[in-house]
């Protein structure tokens, strides 16, 4: 059974929610599940030849063990995921200072309105 | 003979798991119940799993190493229940009976 | 017997993600992605990198803290609970239908296109082989994915480490802050429980001896910078979650963390660019380990000052 299904389902899965998801919190939680399902992808490709870690390598036969760069990419995409995360919940909270709502929608209507009373 | 005695026990902190696992599901039951309950996941089916683990594999580092994961298990699993249980107290969480209880005087 | 346990755990990642898209209450999602985030980081683990593991581990639990915080104040306003009723709701129109139609088709769509074009599965990579072959000569150590991170790959991981101090510079600068507010404002009056305090001064030395030691021996085996940085960084979480002290100096930690990068900048330039380790591995093979655990050492202090400073916005200053 091929793994990399699981991955694609998983990123669609995803990008369905963060199309549907109407609070802000959703969103960003799905953000990250992308991300993740990302990952998991490029570990996937990498390990098609066998799943031993490249750690120790002259002890163990080299044709079982997995890909090492995707992983050292991947490693690095995890920390930009995270930095990418804090950020939006850091813009999420002022956002929320200052509406004082967290749905989409709500948020708009507010935002409409204040344009007009300015005018 | 040593690989059957540790499958027995491995085999006993799966069904500790198993019991806590039907004790979490049980419905029209309170908050600390359950709780109660899933400390017993925590502590007690982990502790006997590990023991097994170590009985497997013998004298080795690989079992130092299980000897180490199981203490620092042992300290804080109780104290992470312990602290969920305070802090629904403190802030006011009160079971069904007990408001009962309370209705009644 | 062969148990498929990667396909379990996959599939078991995908009922998660499902479950998220399908719930409501804020709090539930929030522990669904924790479950989620955990069954992935062991589907890393049966995928043969332990490193990436390490870190998802790591990460789902700050995430999670970060996350709860937010939803704290969002249920505190009592607007939380508003938005959930809203959403709630069913109405059956045409607006409401085609917003759950087009959605589902559009994903669907491209799912099918995605899948005319899968990965080969005989697809081989020429470097996987020239990085096993070569690492050890060539940087050092016996971890490939450490190597490949500090040695091959020593760009990715200096624009890495920026994003990280920028992403902590715009979270300082855009994150609510009112002096007049933090005139020594405590969490909570009620002291924590003897039982934690006691068991926290136990635990503490265990946490920073651990993550010592995963920074001191990320090239020989699983580990690193980022992780172990990490779990110096839970020390202090720890600190302030049982002691509730709110005393630190949080703009000296972020000076000190733009220093560390300027350091981490410096020693690729000085050992990597100019092929010192190159020709160590040859002449000492130890001295190409130096650098190797100096740079993470460095990456460990730089993490744990940059997601302490980040907790502390989180927590300290942005609850109230």
């Amino acid at each position: 059974m091929r793994l990399d299904i699981f991955t694609m389902v998983m990123f669609f899965v995803s990008f369905f929610g963060l199309i549907t998801s109407r609070t802000i919190i959703k969103s960003i939680v799905f953000i990250l599940i992308m991300q993740t399902s990302v990952v998991m992808f490029w570990l996937i490709v990498g390990n098609m030849h066998g799943s031993l870690p490249p750690i120790d390598v002259y002890n163990i036969d080299a044709e079982n063990i997995s890909d090492p760069l995707p992983q050292a990419l991947m490693l690095s995409a995890i920390v930009i995921g995270i930095s990418v995360i804090t950020v939006s919940i850091t813009m999420f909270n002022n956002l929320f200072r200052k509406y004082e709502t967290a749905s989409w929608d709500h948020m708009e209507k507010v935002y409409s309105n204040e344009g007009e009373g300015e005018q | 003979m040593l690989e059957y005695i540790s499958f027995a026990i491995m085999g006993l902190g799966l069904i500790f798991m198993f019991f806590g696992i039907v004790g979490i599901m049980q419905p029209n039951k309170d908050f600390y119940y359950r709780l109660l309950v899933t400390c017993k996941i925590d502590t007690v089916g982990i502790i006997t799993f590990f023991i097994g683990l170590a009985v497997r594999h013998g004298i080795s580092f690989f079992t130092g190493k299980i000897v180490l994961i199981l203490i620092i298990m042992l300290i804080l699993n109780p104290l992470v229940t312990h602290m969920v249980a305070r802090s629904a107290y403190r802030g006011g969480y009160v079971s069904k009976d007990e408001l009962e209880k309370r209705k009644l005087r | 017997m062969n148990i498929p346990i990667t396909e379990i755990a996959l599939s078991l990642w995908v009922v998660c993600a499902v479950l998220i898209v399908f719930t409501k209450k804020m709090y539930r999602i929030i522990i669904t992605f924790g479950v989620f985030s955990l069954i992935g980081a062991l589907s890393y683990l049966f995928l043969g990198s332990p490193d990436v593991a390490m870190a998802e581990a790591a990460v789902s639990a700050f995430v999670t803290i970060f996350f709860i915080v937010c939803i704290e104040r969002y249920y505190k306003f009592g607007m939380g609970l508003e938005d959930e009723q809203a959403e709630e709701k069913v109405k059956f129109s045409a607006k409401s239908v085609g917003r759950i139609l087009a959605p589902t088709g559009f994903c669907v769509g491209l799912f099918w296109l995605a899948m005319q074009h899968l990965p080969m599965d005989d697809a081989v990579t020429v470097l996987r082989d020239q990085y096993l072959a070569r690492f050890m000569y060539d940087v050092g150590g016996m971890n490939a994915v450490a190597s490949i991170v500090l040695g091959y790959r020593v760009y990715d991981t200096l624009f890495e480490a920026l994003l990280l101090v920028v992403s902590v510079v715009a979270v300082a600068h855009v994150s609510w802050y009112d002096k007049a507010e933090m005139i020594d404002r405590r969490h909570s009056e009620i002291k924590n429980s003897g039982v934690a305090r006691f068991t926290m001064r136990v635990v503490c030395p265990i946490i920073i001896i651990f993550g010592a030691y995963i920074i001191a021996n990320g090239h020989l085996t699983a580990g690193g910078g980022f992780q172990g940085g990490l779990a110096i960084a839970t020390f202090f979480i720890c600190r302030y979650l049982v002691y509730d002290i709110n005393d630190l100096p949080i703009a000296k930690v972020m000076r000190m963390e733009k220093l560390v990068f300027v350091n981490i900048t410096i020693l690729p330039v000085l050992a990597v660019f100019t092929g010192v380790t190159y020709f160590a591995t040859y002449i000492l093979p130890l001295t190409s380990d130096v650098y190797l655990v100096a740079m993470n050492i460095l990456i460990g202090f730089k993490v744990a000052c940059g997601f302490f400073v980040l907790f502390y916005r989180f927590v300290a200053i942005e609850r109230w």
